[in-house]
Formats: C-alpha cells, structure tokens, sequence
C-alpha cells in the first residue's frame, strides 16, 4: 500500500465515520429505546451493505447470494453462543462438541467470519471463474440452495421454527465500531493494488487482462473477503437480534440490502453508507405515517404495506434521477481536494 | 411372474412422471417465455412479472361468483396484459438504456409496490377462489390417468405456443418485434416504432403470465400476495437455462426445469427430498458453468 492511497482510505473513513460516531451518541445519550434500536439495526445494516459494496462495486458484478453468507454467519455465531442448556433442548442432535461449547462475543464472531471466508471460499472457487452475467445468476442459485440447507438441516438450523436463546451481545458501541472497522476495511482494500486492479477489471475486463491482471483470482479474494465480512455482519446481527429463521437470508433481506446499495451507488463505500442512512431513514418517517396522517387537514387513512410501496417508490424515483445511484462514482474524499504534499513535483 | 409386471408398473410410473413434468414444464414455459419477450427486446429483466400472475389471480378472485368463469378468465387475462403494458408505461420507459442493474431493481420494486397493494387493499392472507368442478377429475388416456386440469393446462399451453410462433413468424407486429430482438437500433432506422414493439411485448409477455395465472389458480384454489414469487423464480430460472432472450431456449428451459423437478422427486431418496430445490439450482449453476448463455442462448454480451 502507498502512503497515498492510506491517506485516502483514512480520510474516506473519517469522512465517514464521523457522522456514525454522532449517530451513535445521539442513539446512546438522547433517544428513547426504540430510536436506540433503530440506531443498532442502521449500524449493522450498513455494515452489511459494505461488505456487499466490496465485491459488487469493485467488480461491478451484482451479487445476490452474499446473504446466505450473512446466514452462515448468523448460523455459526448462534451456535457458538447460545448456552449449552438452551441447545441440549433445542437441538439434542447437535455433535457433542458443538453443544458444550459456549464462546463471548469476539471469540464467536472470530470463528464465524472465519467458518464463513472457507464456505464463501468454496462457492467462490466455482463462481468466480464464471462470465460475470452468468456469475450474476448464479448468485440468485447459491441464494436459494443456502435458503433450502438452512431449511432442511433441522438437526443444526432448527429448521422453519428458527434458532432462539442467543445471549444479547451486541450494544450500540459494539455496533459502531463493528461498523467503521468495515468501512476502513472496504476502503483499504478498494485503494491497495488489489482493489484498483479489480476496479480496473470493472472497467474493461479484456484490459485489464491484458495488462497481466489475474481478473479470476482477483474476483476470487475480493469474493472471499467480501463474504467474510457478511458472515462477521451476520454474526453480530444474530446477537442483536436473538432469534431468527431461514426467512431472514432470502429474498427480502437481499432485495432491502442491495436497495440501499443500489440507492446510494454501487462503485463507492461512500455511495453505500449514503444508501444505507437514506433507507433507513425514509422508513422510520414513513413508518409513522402508515397509521393514518392529515395533510392540509384531509385524512389520509392508514394501510398495511405503505412504508414498503412508498420506499419502493422512492427507489424508483432515484433510479430514475440517479441512474449510477446518489453519490455517483465518486468517493466523498475524492471530491474534497485533501492537500497531497507529498507528491513529487513535475520537472 | 414378477419380471415383465414390475416392467409394466415401471413403465406406467414413468409415463406417470414424464405428464407430470410435461404439465409443470408447460406452465413454467409460458412464463419463461414471457419474461424472454420482454428480456430480447429492452435487456430487461422483468422480476415484477410474477405480479402480472397475481393481478391475474386477484382479478379471477374479485369476479368470483359474480359472473360466470369464462368471463372471469377473460378479465383475469385482458387485466394481466393491461398491467404490464401500464408498468412499462409508468415505471420502465424511462429508465430505457439504463444498466441492467437499475433496470431490475426498478422491476424488483415494482414487484414490493403491487405485492403490498394486494396486501393493504385486500388481505394479506390467503383467499379462497371456487373453481368450477369442470377442473376437477380425471381422464382415461390409454394405460394413462391424467388430472383434467394436467390435460387443459398442457393443451391450452400448447395451442398458445403454436399461436404465438405463427404470429411472431407471419404478422407484420410480430417480425417487427422478432427485428427488434435481433437488433433494436437498426430496426428503429428501418421504420419500426420503439414504443409499439416494446409496448407490444409487455402486453403478450402479460397475457402469457395470466394464461399461467389460470392454472395457477385452479390448481391452487386460493389467492394471496406473494403468489407470484415462486412461478417468476422458476420461469427466471427457466429462462437462464434455456438462455435469456431466446424464445425457444425460454421453452425448452422450462421444460427441462420440470423434468429435473419430477426427476429429482422420482430418485431422491425420501429424506433428501427436502433438498430439492438445491439440488435443481446446483444443476442450473453447472449449466450456466459450461454454458454461460444458457442452452440455445446468443453469443451476444448481454450486461
């Protein structure tokens, strides 16, 4: 890595996480519970999102399967952490081993991210070497065979009834600062060589290959490392949340996560936290409304399913304004001159 | 003997499957299809075309009891052609040219809006539809027992294939749009009217979904808000099999779908076949690994 290029990841991620840290003081000393928790779940949400931005956008190949590896994680930090009692009666066909087993917080997301780069590892082995509109589809395959193994494998999963007993880990701290270490991460791997060449392969694949990029194995560990972060993401979201199914690694999940993703642009970390607090915020205001509201004093009655219409709405409008997404192609820091006198000047 | 008797049962289970694989593959097919007009033409991906069974379906549901069943199939099917060639009109014509991305999160959520008005205006749980008994039944066909709703879903999906060919084949509307789907810009310089042709594939693309819908719903009896999702997820599946954009390929990808379903749950031992669908969508990544354009795709760069 150039100084240059830590510089920029650096500042990308000040720029950044600034904003985060108020968010989290806000949601830790002046909101009431319930903002609170929406604060967490913006966090953890956002992590996710990036973690998916650092394949997507440095490869520009739509992924539609990173939430079975949010899945995998979930799976693996529940298992881990849920007390041997809880399991002994949940899950009596769990291997020994598995059931004795009682980790914290680090240790369990530890092992689940890493569980999680070897799964990611494997499919991406297959995917990887793939024509990108072909990997693409495929993504949408690895989504729904994940969904049917978490299905199916009852003895580990719990099946439909889900997994529950998982010891409440996760605070705000915790999620904030799961969330800038994420970023800092997706920002120094889209600035090492690593991620410039895959951008560059974004770009022109032929090129790039051309150029002696190996765009396979580049698509390779940018796969594994986005998927490791998913399962670290998805293993935090389990300790948030302390039960879930199947049903939250399917298509709703994807579709609200590549949302946010698409919303706020693909190509930029920044464009990806941008999405993030943009769809989550937009859902908070409109959630208050679905009860039924007054404009210039005529009812508007309340209805089921509005928050969804008017956000899905409110995708289609930006898409339609915003093709490339809200922030563009561009980083934040990349728009801000930052004062580079380390560069050599020009004979 | 229990040689050539064990022969015969085979031999009728067999025939059993391979009309069970010809009926789900039938439907499938109509709706892979659908979703191959629309895809040839604007490189759009339509995931809101399970929606156009679900309008469809609610149509038939709303009518119900109200006026005899042809005409409620009537509506249901004049309903699924006017809203697609209306999501076009509203949600998809401006983004024309837009990467394929933004195209299918457009589609994607026009699917979220028109799923949560069923939800909100309607109900979000299941509703039950009175289907005539003329579906229910069988009928003898030779050493065969086939389900009559088996036997009208495969013969009415046939006659709408051979239409369809026919039109796409001798009407002026038709070769204008198969033009299109070869190349869009020069047939636009040769005369063809974008928004007729485009316009005109979402409408035929919305008839074939609520053709399916039909069935779809005598088969199921009931109605509700997330109906569409399976069918559009195995006519998408179907389509990328075959090869997104081919008309034929989206036919035989359906079919080959149904056989490896009806396959799988002839084979599979009983407790594997809660893995399935897996193993269905394990054997689509392999041909999309050897094939990345699907089967009778073009060789063309289509993101």
């Amino acid at each position: 890595m150039t100084r240059r290029s830590l510089i920029r990841a650096g500042a990308g991620t000040t720029l950044l996480g600034v904003p985060l840290v108020l968010v989290a003081l806000y949601g830790g000393l002046i909101a009431e519970p319930a903002g609170k928790r929406v604060v967490v779940s913006f966090l953890i949400a956002l992590l996710l999102v990036v973690a998916i931005q650092t394949f997507s956008g440095n490869s520009g190949i739509v992924s539609f399967g990173h939430v079975a590896f949010m899945g995998v994680g979930a799976y693996a930090g529940a298992l881990l952490t849920i007390p041997p009692a809880t399991k002994a009666s949940a899950l009596p066909q769990l291997p020994q081993a598995l059931l004795d087993v009682q980790l914290g917080l680090l240790p369990a997301v530890a092992v689940a991210t890493i569980v999680t780069a070897v799964v990611a590892a494997l499919v991406g082995l297959v995917l990887t070497r793939m024509e990108p509109y072909a990997m693409a589809m495929a993504t949408i395959g690895v989504l729904v065979i994940f969904f049917v193994l978490f299905e199916a494998g009852k003895d580990v999963t719990r099946g439909t009834g889900g997994l529950y007993g998982i010891p409440s880990n996760v605070t705000l701290t915790v999620a904030c600062v799961a969330a800038i270490a994420t970023i800092l991460v997706a920002r120094l791997f889209r600035e090492s060589s690593w991620g410039i060449k895959l951008r560059a392969s974004r770009q022109d694949a032929l090129a790039a290959e051309a150029l002696g990029a190996d765009v396979v194995r580049l698509r390779l560990g940018a796969w594994i490392l986005s998927g490791a972060l998913m399962g670290a993401g998805g293993a935090l979201w389990a300790q948030y949340n302390l039960a879930f199914g199947p049903k939250q690694f399917f298509f709703t999940q994807t579709f609200d996560l590549l949302a946010m993703l698409v919303i706020g642009g693909m190509t930029t970390v920044s464009g990806a936290v941008a999405g993030a607090a943009l769809i989550t915020a937009a859902t908070q205001l409109l959630r208050r409304l679905e009860g039924g509201f007054a404009i210039g004093g005529v009812e508007i009655a309340g209805m089921a399913g509005m928050t969804s219409i008017l956000v899905a709405v409110l995708i289609l409008v930006s898409l339609r304004a915003r093709p490339e997404g809200l922030l563009g192609t561009r980083e934040l820091d990349e728009r801000i001159a930052i004062p580079t006198p380390w560069r050599r000047k020009r004979p | 003997m229990p040689g050539p008797m064990l022969a015969a049962i085979g031999f009728e289970e067999a025939g059993q499957q391979v009309i069970n694989a010809l009926s789900s593959g039938s439907t499938y097919a109509l709706l892979a299809l659908g979703l191959a007009m629309v895809f040839s033409i604007m490189g759009l991906v339509n995931f809101a075309h399970g929606e156009l069974v679900t309008v469809a379906a609610y149509t038939i549901y709303l009518l119900n009891g109200v006026v005899p069943f042809g005409v409620q199939i009537a509506a249901g099917l004049a309903a699924g052609a006017l809203v697609a060639v209306l999501m076009e009109r509203v949600a998809f014509r401006r983004l024309r040219g837009a990467s394929f991305v933004t195209m299918l999160f457009a589609t994607l959520a026009l699917s979220v809006i028109v799923q949560n008005l069923f939800l909100g205006l309607v109900s979000p749980r299941q509703r039950g539809v009175d289907i005539p008994a003329f579906f229910d039944g069988y009928v003898e066909l030779g050493p065969f027992t086939v389900a009559a709703l088996q036997l009208y879903t495969g013969v009415v999906c046939a006659i709408a294939l051979v239409a369809l060919t026919i039109f796409m084949r001798r009407s002026l509307l038709g070769l204008s749009m198969r033009a299109a789907a070869q190349d869009f810009q020069v047939a636009r310089l040769m005369g063809i009217r974008a928004n007729r042709v485009i316009a005109s594939a979402f409408a035929i693309s919305g008839l074939l979904a609520a053709i399916a819908a039909v069935f779809i719903v005598a088969r199921r009896g009931t109605v509700e808000p997330a109906m569409g999702f399976t069918p559009v997820l195995k006519a998408f599946i179907a389509s990328v099999i075959g090869g997104l954009g081919s008309l034929p390929g989206a036919v035989l990808g359906g079919f080959i779908l149904a056989a490896v379903e009806v396959g799988l749950d002839a084979t599979l031992p009983t407790g594997a076949l809660e893995y399935r669908d897996a193993f269905a969508l394990l054997i689509v990544i392999v041909i999309l690994y050897f094939r990345p354009r699907g089967i009778l795709g073009s060789k063309e760069e289509i993101v």
